[in-house]
């Protein structure tokens, strides 16, 4: 296989954290803190975690929107980590953004023609108001929309038609990597699976790439081939979709699997007890393993030593001392006779 | 296919409708007025500045509508005069006010850090000095007049401008919008001007009736004073002034003026707010 086209290395973000007013920024917060991955061509990865997990900031960082703190993030390998604004300006076609929240993300005073005329001609590249409008137009069938919508504000739209425009806005440039964050967390349910399926189907089409944020199992489970998982900015699971859904290696990744609610009763009776306690702040992570203070198979080492993200095989990588394949959560509860910190009220 | 791809913006017909019906009072005095100011002095019955004492001091009659001033000149036509000056004056401070203020704002909040920090101290300064005495100041240095004395007030009223586009300016700044346009590629100025601007229409135009009413008012107490408009032309102020000394014989007068200068202020204080309401809704 050729070489990925995106490579994120050590990455790092932080923001600096004022305690008082009357002094200087001291310390920091870690939002990402050495992550490293890498996305193969055409591939979609899909990043979940908790809220404040950090996924967001790194989509960030590799969008470009903002600058990691350290690390470096190769593109097609080109480092782009360390340009200036003025040197991403190029750069900027090759990955686009879809966001979140599908009302914010349009300029609420501009019609959807004008909002994807803008996406042509900032970088020029359909020039010509009869090429832009023939462009505009296929860019609304695209994403499933009529042409006709061109002439509407985006308030007269809904939810998922706005998000349709958020999608074409990126396509506009014909990007090699698109980076959705949370694509459709703001949607209804019935409209988050037409969207899913909106970005599968271009994917498909365009031979695109994909990061997928979301806080939403069920919703990466859909559109990704790599799950990576993220706790407190650190990446502590990434592994291929099937192998993670079917058996994830690290018991974080295995309380979140647990916590999404089940369609069928009769599997019900296998959900294990949900993840215990609140994410710790990032500005003051636990020392030694990240996740020790919630886990429930957590030994004293766990507080000491922070474990890498190493190989378990067949391309599974997992940040944890006692990760393995074949334990199921209940037996992992079993085997953790002393479960930690976390408070297990009984 | 242009023809299908229809990005230009519709006429302004729903907010006429709007503003209709949530104030039909203010829209009519402000609309009158404007009219007036506009057309106003083509149409006048009388020369403006033409005296007649023989005429001096009359009540309302068929020839001289509202009557007639101490030197025996036409109220009606001075009033329509006076008309003018104030849309100038209104035009004059908006303008200066709404673009040096607007544009100052709108670079603070937009790009934020030291520019905002130099921008919003300098503002803080040119907001406290009192009106009143900067206008004095640059009639002593120049000369009085109109345009002189509505420098002064639009230079004060920049710091209004300025503070409300800096404050919307900082609320978008960290919209997703505004981040798919950086994403795009869009350089930071044009960002402030074609992605921020826009959606900033509704609160400048909301201050811009509240400082464009002051700014008649102070043309008025200006001109009051002697230090705008000079005689024999006809302002709110130079007219009240000339009518104070005849409160008693002909107090008509200085009510009819008093009334058009309130009207006018009311009028525009009651389209303002209901120029707010409608962009609040359209959000």
């Amino acid at each position: 296989m050729s070489a990925p086209l995106v490579t994120v290395k050590n990455l790092k973000k932080t923001f600096p954290v004022r305690e008082s007013v009357f002094r200087r920024a001291t310390r920091e917060l870690r939002a990402v803190d050495d992550v490293s991955f890498a996305v193969s061509r055409g591939e979609t990865l899909g990043l979940v975690g908790e809220s404040g997990c950090g996924k967001s900031t790194l989509a960030r960082c590799v969008a470009r929107l903002t600058e990691p703190s350290d690390g470096s993030i190769l593109f097609d390998g080109q480092e782009i980590a360390r340009l200036s604004t003025r040197e991403l300006r190029p750069m900027r076609r090759n990955i686009q953004l879809v966001f979140q929240d599908p009302m914010s993300s349009l300029n609420p005073r501009k019609r959807v023609g004008t909002i994807l005329r803008e996406a042509l001609s900032i970088q020029g590249l359909v020039s010509g108001r009869a090429r832009q409008d023939a462009r505009i137009a296929e860019l609304l069938e695209q994403v499933g929309l009529s042409p006709t919508f061109a002439g509407r504000l985006p308030r007269e739209l809904s939810g998922g038609q706005r998000q349709r425009i958020g999608i074409a806005r990126a396509l506009a440039l014909e990007p090699r990597l698109i980076v959705a964050d949370e694509p459709v967390s703001a949607l209804d349910v019935s409209v988050q699976a037409q969207i899913l399926n909106l970005l599968k189907d271009l994917q498909e089409q365009l031979g695109l790439t994909m990061l997928f944020i979301s806080h939403d199992l069920g919703v990466v489970r859909h559109v990704s081939d790599r799950v990576g998982v993220m706790y407190l900015g650190k990446l502590v699971e990434l592994a291929p979709a099937d192998a993670f859904y079917e058996a994830p290696l690290h018991p974080y990744s295995r309380a979140l699997l647990a916590s999404v609610p089940l369609p069928d009763p009769a599997a019900r009776g296998r959900a294990v007890r949900p993840i215990e306690g609140d994410m710790p702040s990032p500005i003051y992570p636990p020392a030694g393993c990240r996740f020790h203070t919630r886990c429930p198979i957590a030994q004293e080492i766990c507080s000491r030593t922070e474990p890498p993200l190493t190989d378990h095989g067949n391309g599974r990588l997992a940040a944890c001392h006692f990760a393995s394949p074949f334990a199921s959560a209940r037996e992992t509860e079993r085997a953790a006779p002393q479960p930690s910190q976390a408070k297990m009220g009984d | 296919m242009s023809a299908v791809v229809q990005t230009r913006r519709r006429g302004n017909a729903g907010l006429l409708r709007f503003l209709i019906r949530r104030s039909p009072l203010g829209l009519a005095l402000v609309t009158l007025f404007f009219l007036s100011a506009v057309f106003g002095p083509h149409f006048a019955p009388h020369s403006m500045t033409d005296t007649n004492l023989a005429m001096a001091l009359q009540g309302p009659s068929a020839e001289h509508w509202l009557g007639t001033d101490p030197l025996g000149r036409d109220v009606f036509s001075r009033l329509l005069g006076a008309s003018r000056v104030a849309g100038q004056a209104f035009l004059i401070v908006v303008l200066i006010g709404g673009i040096a203020g607007t544009a100052l704002g709108l670079f603070a909040g937009g790009r934020g850090g030291l520019i905002d920090l130099v921008v919003s101290r300098v503002v803080e300064i040119l907001q406290g000095f009192p009106t009143i005495l900067v206008a004095i100041v640059i009639v002593a240095l120049l000369n009085p007049s109109l345009t002189n004395a509505m420098v002064a007030v639009g230079l004060a009223a920049i710091p209004d401008f300025a503070r409300v586009s800096r404050s919307v300016a900082i609320q978008l700044r960290d919209r997703e919008f505004i981040q798919a346009a950086r994403g795009l590629g869009a350089g930071e100025m044009r960002i402030l001007w074609s992605e921020v601007l826009p959606n900033m229409a509704g609160p400048l135009v909301v201050i811009a009736s509240f400082d464009g009413a002051q700014a008649v008012l102070w043309e008025a107490s200006l001109s009051f004073l002697g230090l705008g408009v000079q005689p024999p032309d006809p302002s709110f102020g130079s007219m009240l002034r000339e009518a104070q000394n005849y409160l008693a014989i002909q107090p008509s007068l200085a009510i009819i003026v008093g009334l058009a200068v309130s009207g006018f202020i009311l009028g525009m204080n009651l389209l303002g707010d209901a120029l707010g309401d409608y962009f609040e809704q359209a959000r």
